[in-house]
C-alpha cells in the first residue's frame, strides 16, 4: 500500500512537470515547397538568425515568428535565439540596416502565421506545439518538438 | 540705343549672377530638404519595426537610402541617459550602433561641411532612443552649381547678343532714320530742298519718311513758283524803277520809293536850257499826225541820248518845246560848261537832220535854244501823273532866251555868259526887250575857243 502510495505520489509530482514540458514545447512548421522535411538544431539556428538566406533549391528563405510580446514569440527567443524580444529586435534591425537580411514576419496569431507559412513558398515558422495534422512539421534533430 | 543696351546688360548681369545664386540656394534647399525627408523616413521606418515589430517600412526606406549614390553612410545612433551616482544630473551619450556601409567611420557629432551634409532625425522607442544620422555628398551640388553657371553664363551671352541684336535692329530701323530725317530737316531749314529720305520700311518711321519727302518736294516746287514770282515781280520793279527813273532824277526817284513822298528842293545855281521849232505850226501842217509825232520822237530822242551823255536832267517836253536842266539833282559846278555843250551838239544834230530832210526833199525844223543859269527850286506836285518839275524865275528868262534866240542859235543869258566866255567864242547881241523881263543882255553862242581855258 505504502508502495501504491509512493508511486502515486511519485507520478503526481511528476505529472505537472510533464504537462508543462508539453506546453512549453514549440513545433517548426514549413511551406511544402524548398524547405527540407527536417534538419539540425544548428541548421535550425542559422536559417532563423538570417545566416542562411536560401534553401537548398534557391529558394528565399522566409522566417515567420510569433511577435516577441506574445508567449510563444517570448518562448522562441529564449529557446531558438538564446536573446530577449527586445534584443531580437535589435538584432534584426541591425541586419536590416545593414541589408544583411530580410527581417522575419512578425504575426499576432498562431492561425497567420500558419497561413502565411502555408502559402509563401520558401517560408519557415515557429509555432506552439500542436497536433494540427494539415501542418508541415520539420523534424529538428528527428524530433517534432523542440 | 543706348537703352536698350543698357536694359540688355542689365538683364545679362541678371542672368550671370543673381539667378545662379538664386538657383544655387533653390538647388540646396531641395537638397536638404530631400535628405531631411530620407532621414524622416527612415526614423519613421525604425520606430514602426522597434514597436510594431514590421520591418517593411524600414527596408523600404532603406532601400532607397542605399540606392542613393550621393549616400556617404547612414547610421543609427543610440542615444543613452547617463545619470550621476546621486542620480541628480545626467549625461547624454550618443554611441553608433550601426552604419551602412559597415566600413565608415561615423563620429556621431558630426556636422555638415562643404563636402558633406548630414541630417539627424531623432527616434525613440521602448525599445531603443536614438537618431537616424544620413550623409550625403555636395558633389552633386557642385556639379549642379557648375552647370547652372555654365547655363546661366551661356543664357546671358544669348541675351546679350540677343540684345545686341536686337539693339543694331533698333538703330537700323528706328534710330538711323530718326536721325536721318532730324539732319535731313536740318539741311532742308537752311535751305537745301534737295534732301530726300531713303527708307522702304512699312512702319510708322517709313510713313514719316514718306510724309517728309512729300512736304519736301512740296517746299521745293512752292520754292520754284516763288522764284518765278519773284522774277516776274523783280522784273516788272525793274521796269518800274526804269519807268519811275524816265520821269523822275535818279536821287528824287529813290526819295520817292523810300519814304512815299519827295521834298521841294532849292538849288542856287542851275543851267536850264530850252530848245523850240521854228514854225513848227505852219510845217506840222504839212505832214499827218503820225509823220509828225515821228518826226518829234525822232527829234527827242537825240536830244534825250545827248543831254544824258552830259548829265542833265530832262524835264518836260510841251508840244514842240523841250526844256533841261544841268546841275541838279546832284548839284556840280560843270552846269554851265554840260549845258552849252549838250546845246553846241544839239544845234549840229539839227544841222544834220535838216541837211537830210532837204536832200529827201523834205522840210526839216530849224531849233532855237535858249539857255540861262540862275537859281530854282525842283520837287514834285501833286499825286497823279506826278511829274518832276523846276520852278522860278530862272526858268521863265530860259524859256524867254529861247523865245528870242534865232534858228539855229544858241541864245544865251549874261549869267551864263560869264561862267563860259573863256571857253566859247560867243557874240553879244546887246540888250533886248524881254516881255515881262524887261532888258536882257544876251550872247550867241558860237563854238568853243580853239584853246580852251581851263573850266573854273
Amino acid at each position: 500500500m505504502k508502495r501504491t502510495i509512493f508511486i502515486l505520489g511519485f507520478f503526481l509530482v511528476l505529472l505537472p512537470s510533464f504537462v508543462n514540458a508539453q506546453d512549453t514545447a514549440l513545433n517548426v512548421i514549413g511551406n511544402e515547397k524548398s524547405v527540407p522535411q527536417s534538419m539540425n538544431m544548428n541548421q535550425l539556428k542559422a536559417v532563423l538568425r538570417g545566416e542562411k538566406l536560401r534553401w537548398n533549391d534557391g529558394a528565399k528563405v522566409s522566417l515567420a515568428l510569433m511577435k516577441t510580446n506574445t508567449e510563444v514569440g517570448t518562448r522562441t527567443c529564449e529557446k531558438l535565439y538564446n536573446m530577449t524580444g527586445n534584443e531580437l529586435n535589435k538584432y534584426f534591425l541591425a541586419l536590416v540596416f545593414q541589408g544583411k537580411v530580410k527581417a522575419p514576419t512578425f504575426f499576432n496569431s498562431i492561425q497567420e502565421l500558419e497561413a502565411y507559412v502555408a502559402q509563401t513558398p520558401g517560408a519557415i515558422g515557429v509555432v506552439e506545439n500542436t497536433d494540427k495534422e494539415l501542418l508541415n512539421f520539420i523534424l529538428v534533430d528527428g524530433k517534432k518538438q523542440i | 540705343m543706348l537703352t536698350v543696351l543698357s536694359v540688355v546688360l542689365m538683364f545679362a548681369l541678371f542672368i550671370l549672377f543673381y539667378y545662379p545664386a538664386r538657383q544655387e540656394r533653390y538647388l540646396l534647399d531641395n537638397y536638404n530638404t530631400e535628405i531631411e525627408n530620407y532621414a524622416n523616413t527612415v526614423a519613421l521606418g525604425v520606430r514602426i519595426a522597434l514597436t510594431e515589430e514590421n520591418y517593411e517600412g524600414v527596408e523600404t526606406a532603406l532601400n532607397f537610402v542605399r540606392d542613393d549614390i550621393r549616400l556617404q553612410f547612414v547610421s543609427i545612433l543610440q542615444t543613452d541617459t547617463i545619470w550621476n551616482d546621486a542620480h541628480t544630473n545626467y549625461t547624454v551619450d550618443k554611441t553608433v550602433f550601426k552604419t551602412y556601409p559597415e566600413d565608415v567611420a561615423v563620429d556621431p557629432y558630426a556636422n555638415s561641411n562643404k563636402d558633406f551634409i548630414i541630417k539627424s532625425t531623432p527616434f525613440s522607442t521602448q525599445i531603443m532612443n536614438g537618431e537616424i544620422m544620413l550623409s550625403f555628398s555636395t558633389a552633386e551640388i557642385v556639379l549642379g552649381r557648375r552647370q547652372i553657371r555654365i547655363a546661366s553664363a551661356i543664357a546671358s551671352i544669348a541675351v546679350f547678343s540677343i540684345g545686341l541684336f536686337m539693339g543694331y535692329w533698333l538703330a537700323k530701323n528706328i534710330s538711323r532714320p530718326v536721325l536721318a530725317l532730324r539732319d535731313a530737316a536740318n539741311r532742308v531749314g537752311e535751305g537745301d530742298l534737295t534732301q530726300w529720305v531713303k527708307n522702304r520700311s512699312r512702319d510708322e518711321i517709313g510713313e514719316l519718311s514718306v510724309a517728309f519727302n512729300k512736304m519736301v518736294k512740296d517746299l521745293r516746287t512752292a520754292r520754284k513758283e516763288i522764284n518765278r514770282r519773284t522774277k516776274q515781280l523783280t522784273a516788272e520793279k525793274i521796269k518800274s524803277d526804269e519807268l519811275l527813273l524816265n520821269i523822275l532824277p535818279t536821287e528824287t526817284a529813290e526819295e520817292l520809293k523810300a519814304t512815299g513822298h519827295a521834298n521841294a528842293k532849292f538849288y542856287d545855281s542851275v543851267t536850264v536850257l530850252f530848245t523850240d521849232f521854228r514854225d513848227f505850226t505852219a510845217i506840222s501842217e504839212k505832214m499827218t499826225a503820225k509823220e509828225l509825232v515821228k518826226e518829234l520822237h525822232d527829234c527827242f530822242s537825240k536830244f534825250d541820248t545827248i543831254i544824258r551823255k552830259y548829265n542833265i536832267e530832262k524835264i518836260k517836253t510841251i508840244g514842240d518845246a523841250y526844256m533841261c536842266v544841268a546841275g541838279l539833282p546832284a548839284t556840280n559846278s560843270t552846269h554851265p560848261f554840260d549845258a552849252v555843250e549838250a546845246a553846241i551838239e544839239i544845234r549840229a544834230y539839227m544841222a544834220e537832220y535838216r541837211r537830210e530832210k532837204e536832200e529827201q526833199g523834205k522840210i526839216g525844223f530849224d531849233v532855237r535854244i535858249g539857255i540861262h543859269t540862275g537859281p530854282v527850286v525842283a520837287g514834285i506836285v501833286g499825286i497823279d501823273k506826278f511829274a518832276y518839275d523846276i520852278w522860278g524865275s530862272t526858268v521863265n528868262t530860259a524859256s524867254r532866251l529861247e523865245k528870242a534866240s534865232e534858228p539855229n542859235k544858241i541864245n544865251i543869258s549874261s549869267s551864263l555868259y560869264d561862267f563860259v566866255k573863256e571857253t566859247y567864242e560867243c557874240t553879244s547881241r546887246g540888250k533886248i526887250l524881254v516881255k515881262g523881263l524887261g532888258e536882257l543882255t544876251m550872247y550867241f553862242l558860237e563854238t568853243r575857243k580853239e584853246s580852251p581855258v581851263e573850266n573854273s
